[in-house]
């Protein structure tokens, strides 16, 4: 509704116009900016509803669910990305008061800068929380695994990897020093880019890898190239055979989505050349959905329903940005960009509320 | 409503083009004028025309619902049938019956009230009246299917059978769950969420009208209190309907996307449906019941002659109804175990607010007190009002009592105690706007005989329903029982209560009856028929398009009987250039968006029930809603010039404004 009703607005010709800007209306407050505040008012309502049901369930299933385990609300929570999009979100209110005002001094060159600057910047948080949902949705886990290599010109090293075997650490045996490295860096990366609390895990992980991989490392040069060269043939590519040299390895693997079973599959699919012995969770963040538990459904639905409120304000202001190449919005319309960056503010002021009280909150001891 | 062209003329002929290919019409199109109009007039008399169909049909359903318990063991309709009946009967009343006969006033009224020539928003008004009709469609259609099941269309392959809504009013959870209600709860929720967008579009426009449209002098203490009261009503709305239309929200989702809102084997909570809703619905009270109490503060004056007594202490008494109103939900609910302090403080509350109830009904009287009555239909009426409405607010002390109301929960004396209210006080406050403002809105007068007929009829058939309901409740007869047993002593009044109501509802036919055909056939009256006291009467019946051909000045608290009868002068600004008064275009694209509402409800309704490709539609529905609102911003306001007679009572010559063309936005 960017150039929204307001049969009495800034016509100039309209004589009722005429006498309501010699009155200044009773208010002093434009028709469209006045029914932008009810508007918001009446928003602050939906959304108290929404909070206030939030935070009731919130304390009256503290573990977020009737039964424990069902929902683990801080290892659910991304707070550095939500921090990050907070963060974002704020810096978009700033562009869209400077667009206002470039807007007032009639500059749309300006205004137009500053609102792709706005809309990108809700793009960005938009983008985090269908992120963050995918994540939520899916939970995570870390698995403790144990495997041996598969099948032929592998046996012959079944005796040397007995010693390293019994001492549990990963074994990637390796052609090369640097390719060990690589390799050992390669077995937990996954660990290491998804989750700052696994950082270190994966870091532990890695070290040992490439000691015990640097250790072995002469050793394994010439029979592993001759195993490598073995099985290129049968099982692929060589990056993958070069797993096959290894004897018996174990580690810790951390996959996106809390099931044993498919992170499992996930494993074997990429290390086609290895027969996982053993595979069992070692920490698991299950999955949040709209119906596993009421922290899901009053969650996604409030933050769902704030999403919504972004995604109409960057259609609104987009409607605006390309209908400023029509010509027709000028300074004398300036209003017509305020109330979209009241909304605007309002969506960010309404955010701010949830971040503390949605997901701040649940750090405080 | 074709008697607007004597006085009104299109200067500009030549039609204006908007998006789609679409011609704006005029007000000279015949029926597609009103399906395009953005006249505060019109859209009233359409809100009123919708608000008596569904007066009737939720009467028809009362009637049958009276008609089942005429005696005991009956079986004239089903148990289920039953449910569905008292379910719409009440949903009907209250969102498709009350509220827009309020709005009908509200939209009629206002603008005239404070001397403006429309509302803030007129499409936005258009908006939500098609709407509301959408909302009421996606209810009511309900009964087709559920009528076309009863004749056996669905053959025999339906799992659930229960098409009509069926949970109660306020649909308790978790009885409209999925478990336990079929679509008819998906058509009850859809409809309710349309309707409150409508009722939130109207409540927006009638703030900013009333605080920025004024007529020049038009302070807020000298607005009428019927104006004063659709205020303090549309801040009511604009505060209660977000607690319902979310915990609606809430329940879509639980059927629809199975969240565990009000789940029970989830965890979730019935009982913050209930607090969700009481926290709307006790506020709805007051937004039914204030308008009402407005229109009486209008009639009381005109027919004493006398000022209203008190004048500033009745707002200020309305506002502190609204503002309490959101205090006193939890009453609804003392028998679900609040605990002492939370019972105890809404059982306070609730008594608090009787006092500024009791300040009003005082002042009324302390404005009949040494007036000079004239005992004319609507008055007649509002007398009405004042009696009945005060019983029914001590039934409603008796309920603040949270042990009385332990007693008195969910029995027959909630029915008495709420009836007296909304009908008694609510209706009969209505119908006397009704008879009092016909003549302004039509030019023409209903049958003044047959009006007091119909006074009597209503009076004495409610009295005669509701009454004994206070007895049954208190010897224990339950609400929205489907049947009872003889040997109760509940025969009696239950058969007496039947007669009643249908002493009542051929009363309420026959003014509806009487109104359709003084709206053909009706004689013409004078502008200012009671000697009214407020703008409005100032105007010609029926009022011209542009409502005022010059601006009112305005320098008194009644200003149109001062202004015939005292010494203050209403003047005129003439604001209108030598074209005329500029008016809005109309628009199509109000329409549009409130069918893209009807084809989203209906189809969701459709979708939970299994028929393929519905979702399309549903997606396809709210795609015409956005699609609507676009080409309505991109069309722009228009206008065009209406040329005025010369203004009738005493002109103040101004300069006129510069003229220019008539151009779009």
């Amino acid at each position: 509704m960017s150039t929204a009703e307001a049969a009495h607005g800034h016509n100039p010709d309209d004589p009722i116009a005429a006498h309501h800007e010699l009155t200044q209306t009773n208010t002093g407050i434009e028709n469209k900016k006045l029914i932008m505040w009810l508007f918001l008012a009446s928003d602050c309502m939906f959304f108290g509803t929404l909070i206030s049901t939030h935070l009731i369930y919130r304390k009256l299933y503290p573990a977020g669910h009737f039964e424990e385990g069902v929902v683990d609300v801080t290892g659910t929570f991304d707070i550095e990305l939500t921090s990050f999009s907070t963060f974002i979100l704020l810096m978009s209110s700033f562009l869209m008061a400077l667009a206002v005002s470039a807007m007032h001094k009639g500059q749309v060159k300006s205004f137009r800068n500053n609102v792709i600057g706005v809309i990108l910047f809700g793009l960005i948080f938009l983008g985090g929380q269908v992120y963050e949902f995918q994540h939520f949705f899916h939970g995570q886990g870390w698995y403790e695994w144990k495997a041996i290599p598969r099948a032929e010109g592998t046996a012959a090293h079944h005796g040397e990897a007995a010693t390293h075997g019994e001492e549990a650490v990963e074994t990637a045996a390796h052609t090369e020093g640097a390719g060990a490295e690589e390799t050992a860096a390669a077995m937990t990366e996954e660990a290491a880019s998804h989750e700052g609390e696994t950082a270190e895990t994966a870091h532990e992980t890695t070290e040992a890898a490439m000691d015990n991989a640097a250790a072995e490392g002469a050793e394994a040069v010439t029979e592993s190239e001759q195993a490598a060269e073995a099985t290129a043939e049968v099982a692929g590519p060589p990056a993958e055979s070069e797993l096959l040299v290894g004897t018996l390895g174990n580690g810790k693997y951390f996959h996106d989505v809390a099931d044993t079973a498919e992170a499992k599959h996930a494993f074997e699919e990429k290390h086609p050349n290895w027969e996982v012995t053993e595979f069992k969770q070692a920490k698991v963040v299950p999955g949040l959905s709209l119906q596993n538990s009421l922290f899901g459904s009053t969650f996604y639905v409030l933050t769902g329903t704030h999403g919504t409120h972004v995604a109409i304000g960057i259609l609104w202001l987009f409607s605006m940005l390309i209908y400023s190449y029509s010509g027709r919005l000028r300074a004398e319309n300036a209003v017509d960009v305020e109330i979209a960056g009241l909304y605007w503010h309002f969506v960010d002021i309404v955010w701010i509320i949830i971040f503390t009280a949605v997901y701040l909150v649940e750090y405080v001891v | 409503m074709s008697a607007h062209a004597a006085v009104a003329d299109k200067t500009e002929l030549h039609p204006e083009k908007s998006p789609l290919g679409l011609v704006r019409p005029d007000r000279y199109t015949g029926w597609r004028d009103w399906l395009t109009t953005v006249d505060h007039k019109k859209i009233g008399v359409m809100y009123g025309a919708a608000a008596c169909l569904f007066f009737l049909i939720g009467g028809i359903e009362a009637l049958t619902i009276r008609w089942q318990l005429a005696i005991p063991e009956n079986d004239a309709i089903s148990a289920q049938l039953y449910n569905q009946l008292f379910t719409m009967h009440g949903t009907t009343m209250i969102f498709l019956g009350v509220m827009p006969l309020s709005a009908a006033f509200f939209n009629f009224l206002v603008p005239l009230q404070i001397g403006a020539r429309d509302v803030a928003f007129p499409r936005l008004n258009a908006f939500s009246l098609w709407t509301f009709v959408a909302g009421a469609l996606v209810l009511n259609v309900s009964w087709l299917f559920q009528f076309a099941h009863m004749v056996g269309w669905f053959g025999q392959d339906l799992v659930r059978t229960d098409i009509a809504p069926a949970g109660g009013w306020f649909g308790y959870a978790p009885l409209t769950s999925d478990g336990y209600t079929g679509i008819g709860t998906d058509f009850w929720v859809l409809g309710l969420q349309i309707l409150g967008i409508a009722s939130l579009a109207a409540s927006f426009n009638f703030i900013v009208t009333i605080l920025n449209m004024r007529a020049p002098g038009m302070t807020m203490m000298r607005l009428p209190v019927f104006t004063w009261m659709t205020l303090i009503t549309s801040f009511l709305i604009i505060f209660a309907f977000p607690a319902i239309t979310i915990a609606l929200a809430e329940l879509m989702f639980d059927r629809f996307f199975g969240t565990n809102f009000f789940r029970v084997s989830m965890g979730g909570q019935p009982i913050l449906w209930q607090h969700l809703f009481w926290v709307f619905g006790h506020p709805e009270v007051y937004i039914l019941v204030l308008p009402a109490m407005g229109i009486i503060s209008e009639i009381l004056p005109t027919f004493s002659r006398r000022p209203l007594f008190g004048y500033a202490i009745v707002v200020f008494s309305g506002a502190v109804i609204g503002f309490l109103g959101f205090a006193v939900w939890s009453h609804h609910m003392f028998t679900t175990g609040l605990g002492k302090v939370a019972t105890a403080a809404f059982s306070l509350l609730t008594m608090a607010i009787a006092v500024p109830t009791g300040v009003k009904i005082f002042n009324w009287i302390g404005t009949l007190w040494g007036g000079r009555i004239k005992f004319s239909v609507p008055m007649v009426f509002a007398l009405g009002f004042i009696w009945m409405f005060m019983m029914g607010g001590f039934s409603g002390i008796m309920h603040s009592s949270a042990p009385a109301d332990a007693q008195q929960q969910d029995s027959y004396f909630v029915v008495a105690h709420f009836h007296y209210v909304l009908l008694g006080g609510v209706l009969l406050g209505l119908m006397a706007g009704l008879y009092f403002w016909v003549p302004k809105i039509f030019g023409k007068q209903m049958n003044q005989k047959l009006g007091y007929w119909v006074c009597g009829m209503v009076v004495v058939g409610f009295n005669v329903a509701f009454f004994p309901m206070h007895y049954l409740g208190l010897t224990g007869m339950p609400r929205r029982t489907h049947t009872y047993l003889a040997g109760y002593g509940w025969e009696l009044w239950n058969h007496v209560s039947t007669i009643g109501a249908f002493i009542l509802g051929i009363g309420v036919a026959i003014c509806f009856i009487n109104l359709v055909w003084t709206v053909i056939r009706g004689k013409k009256v004078e502008d200012d028929v009671w000697d009214g006291r407020t703008l409005e009467w100032s105007l010609p019946s029926p009022v011209p398009a542009y409502n005022f051909a010059a601006t009112p000045v305005i320098s008194a608290r009644d200003a149109w009987w001062v202004h015939k009868h005292g010494n203050k002068q209403i003047t005129y600004m003439n604001d209108g250039g030598p074209e005329g008064v500029h008016m809005p275009s109309q628009s199509w694209f109000p329409l549009m968006c409130g069918c893209g509402f009807l084809v989203f409800g209906v189809s969701m309704a459709m979708m939970a029930a299994g028929v393929p490709h519905a979702g399309y539609f549903a997606i396809g529905g709210l795609g015409t809603v956005v699609l609507g609102i676009y080409l309505w911003a991109l069309e722009g306001p228009g206008g065009y010039h209406l040329k005025t007679p010369a203004p009738k009572p005493s002109p103040t010559p101004a300069p006129a404004p510069e003229a220019e063309p008539a151009g779009h936005h």
